[in-house]
């Protein structure tokens, strides 16, 4: 079993196309899993399944909201977990009012982390179970 | 020595729920972390097990701990 961070796989899909073929798509709303074929370095076709555990949909996201100050004027990052998945912005704004009046600098930005990977395995073998929050 | 202010929510299952602040403004006084606190859980953002994550405010303490050095090879 192999973990692939989700920008390494898209930059080896796009620079090798010709060492992946999609053959099943299936998204779901929380996560989306397809099969395709790899290359194998041996030349030999290795079937793999892939699951892209799309955790920001399904699995809770986190925040992260960056405190700039005079020690720190590019600022400092915190992050905050368990981060509900269907959030609006206006819960978000609220939210960052409240650290605001509690950090110590001022608010530069926040960001939401998408934290999805894509898991590798044997296509004749089931994809591995979505991965719950930390 | 290093201070952070600690925030104790109850969830919406009655389980306690802490928030730790690292490098949070100093003296800041009652009417202001109540009204922050209110804030986070009215944005009903945390969510955790199905359960609202911060349901209600219980409290705020500033924590500092600070370090004695017992042994050191720097």
């Amino acid at each position: 079993m192999y973990v692939y961070k989700y920008r390494e796989l898209i930059k080896a899909m796009v620079t090798f196309p010709s060492q992946w073929e999609c053959v099943e798509t299936n998204k779901i709303v929380s996560h989306c899993f397809f099969c395709a074929l790899k290359q194998g370095l041996a030349e030999r076709r290795t079937s793999m399944a892939l699951a892209i555990q799309d955790r920001y949909e399904g699995y809770g996201c986190k925040v992260q909201y960056t405190i700039g100050s005079d020690e720190n004027p590019k600022g400092k990052k915190y992050l905050f977990t368990h981060i509900a998945s269907d959030h609006t912005d206006e819960q978000l704004l609220k939210f960052a009012e409240a650290v605001e009046m509690l950090f110590d600098g001022f608010l530069l930005e926040f960001d939401v982390i998408n934290d999805t990977k894509i898991t590798v395995g044997p296509a004749d073998k089931k994809p591995a179970a979505p991965a719950t929050e930390e | 020595m290093v201070t952070i202010l600690k925030l104790h929510f109850k969830d919406s299952l009655g389980k306690d729920r802490y928030i730790k602040i690292a490098k949070p403004k100093k003296g800041l006084d009652k009417e202001t972390v109540q009204k922050a606190m209110q804030l986070m859980v009215s944005a009903h953002l945390m969510q955790s097990e199905g359960a609202d994550m911060l349901a209600i405010p219980l409290g705020a303490k500033y924590v500092t701990t600070t370090e004695e050095s017992v042994y050191s090879e720097d």
